[in-house]
């Protein structure tokens, strides 16, 4: 029931919208850079899935994040700018569903996002080079581990945005935190660990680390659904 | 049960501030309740309480036969509630703001027409909520209680930003509800001469304190017997305060 309100509550404030308009962006990503760029990225060796996530993944995620970061700031203003929140928390139900009945629907939004891709990139491989017979378990697995690892970023990104009652101020964390992100994924191994760095490693660039990453983001995404639990029943007496 | 909401002691601070201390209200099933006070005497503040919105520091209470916090689901089950200013999402007409609370109520889809008709919004429904007006969006936070015909309603300020007409059909409403609707009204209000009219039972509260309670003739009585304007309300409520602020001023 609750997502069927919380997809409700979005009506008329850009999310939907942004989220098509988006993942269409994101999509055309590999397929003009391929199509600029045929010549070279066909005489590189390697798998066409490899070459052309090399090649386009760290813009695609950079679209990615943005359109979390909106989607979650969007989310909490529509709560935050009339009240509305406050009128919700005297009703008989569980703040926390609140927040995850949007964290859900923000994880859907990404993979409606990851699908398009996956089928741009399904299209410049069929288009622009010799498809392997292994391409789709391929995609799906590097797809699989890039939901995976978006997803505490997802859920980081919701609970600023249920913190700050200004939507600026969200926006602006998630700004932060995403330059940061863009510059330090070649940093230290730890580091590499936390929201807005993993999602920019790719499932080949991890190599053998890429079980580490995946149970690093397991963990992530424990601590914080429970710090969310905790900070939402704190924050229902306070606003 | 004879009272629909019991208190017990109930008191809320915020480090060193006192917002409301050893409150004990007793309010009658069926009535309506006007809870006076002037700004900052902690109206809001208990009623926040009773909604669950802030934690009360000591005491408890009970809300029909409910006790908080651990029947907290049933209590907001069974309450209506308008706090401070009219809250809903701008992005969405009336009507869906209504829907979302009957959904999570679990009520028929006819309680929104219901609630609409009650507070004359019926024909402004499906204009989104941002476009409405002060007093339209206070009719949609006053519908949104309504909904579902509750047994308790909490209104603070229901009145804020109406016209004249606005508040007297506001008044005539929740005038109506306990024999209408069988239910309890808590409503505060500054307008004290909306509350004379519309209020069975009152309450005063000073500076977190809980001067008076008792029907509006007790109210007259008790103010006669200390020599306090008796007239009507307004100056009741004054002398009261007055006197009660003189009694706590540091010498």
């Amino acid at each position: 029931m609750m997502i069927g309100i919380e997809l409700k509550k979005l009506k008329s404030t850009g999310f939907f919208t942004s989220f098509f308009a988006g993942g269409i962006l994101a999509a055309l990503v590999p397929v003009a850079n391929t199509a600029f760029r045929t010549e070279l990225f066909t005489s590189m060796e390697g798998s066409p899935l490899s070459i052309l996530l090399d090649a386009n993944l760290q813009m695609m995620t950079m679209l990615f994040l943005i359109l979390i970061i909106c989607g979650a700031c969007l989310m909490y203003h529509s709560e935050y700018a009339d009240h509305a929140m406050r009128r919700m928390l005297a009703l008989p139900l569980h703040p926390e569903s609140l927040f995850f009945g949007k964290a859900l629907i923000l994880a859907a939004g990404l993979l409606f996002l990851l699908v398009l891709s996956s089928l741009s990139l399904t299209f410049c491989t069929l288009h622009w080079f010799e498809m392997p017979e292994d391409f789709f378990p391929e995609l799906a697995r590097n797809m699989g581990f890039l939901l995976l690892l978006t997803l505490p970023t997802l859920l980081f990104m919701l609970l600023a945005a249920s913190a700050c009652q200004n939507m600026w101020v969200s926006l602006g964390i998630g700004v932060i935190f995403m330059s940061m992100g863009t510059v330090l994924p070649e940093g230290p191994f730890l580091l590499t660990l936390f929201p807005f760095i993993t999602p920019f490693k790719t499932f080949y660039a991890a190599g053998g680390d890429a079980g580490l990453y995946a149970v690093s983001s397991c963990a992530e995404l424990l601590l914080l659904s429970l710090a969310a639990c905790l900070f939402i029943r704190t924050r229902r007496y306070t606003l | 049960m004879k009272n629909i909401i019991e208190t017990h002691d109930l008191t809320k601070t915020y480090g060193d501030f006192t917002a409301v201390y050893r409150l004990n209200l007793h309010i009658r099933r069926g009535t309506v309740y006007g809870f006076l006070g002037p700004n900052g005497a902690g109206k809001s503040t208990t009623m926040k309480m009773f909604l669950g919105l802030t934690r009360p520091t000591v005491g408890d209470f009970t809300i029909d036969g409910k006790k908080y916090p651990g029947d907290r689901m049933e209590i907001l089950r069974r309450t209506g509630s308008l706090i401070e200013e009219p809250a809903f999402y701008g992005n969405l007409s009336g009507r869906e703001n209504l829907d979302i609370i009957r959904r999570i109520l679990g009520l028929k889809s006819s309680a929104v027409d219901d609630a609409l008709e009650l507070t004359g919004l019926s024909q402004f429904g499906d204009r989104p909520a941002k476009k409405y007006s002060l007093g339209m969006k206070q009719r949609l936070g006053l519908a949104g209680a309504l909904i579902g015909r509750p047994p308790l309603l909490i209104l603070d300020e229901p009145t804020n930003g109406l016209d004249p007409v606005g508040i007297h059909e506001i008044r005539s409403l929740i005038r109506s509800l306990p024999e209408k609707l069988g239910c309890t009204v808590l409503v505060s209000s500054h307008l004290l001469p909306e509350i004379e009219l519309m209020a069975d039972d009152v309450g005063i509260l000073n500076r977190g304190r809980l001067l008076f309670e008792g029907s509006m003739e007790n109210l007259r009585e008790t103010a006669a017997m200390k020599g306090l304007p008796s007239d009507n309300l307004e100056e009741t409520f004054l002398a009261l305060v007055d006197e009660d602020n003189r009694k706590r001023r540091p010498m």
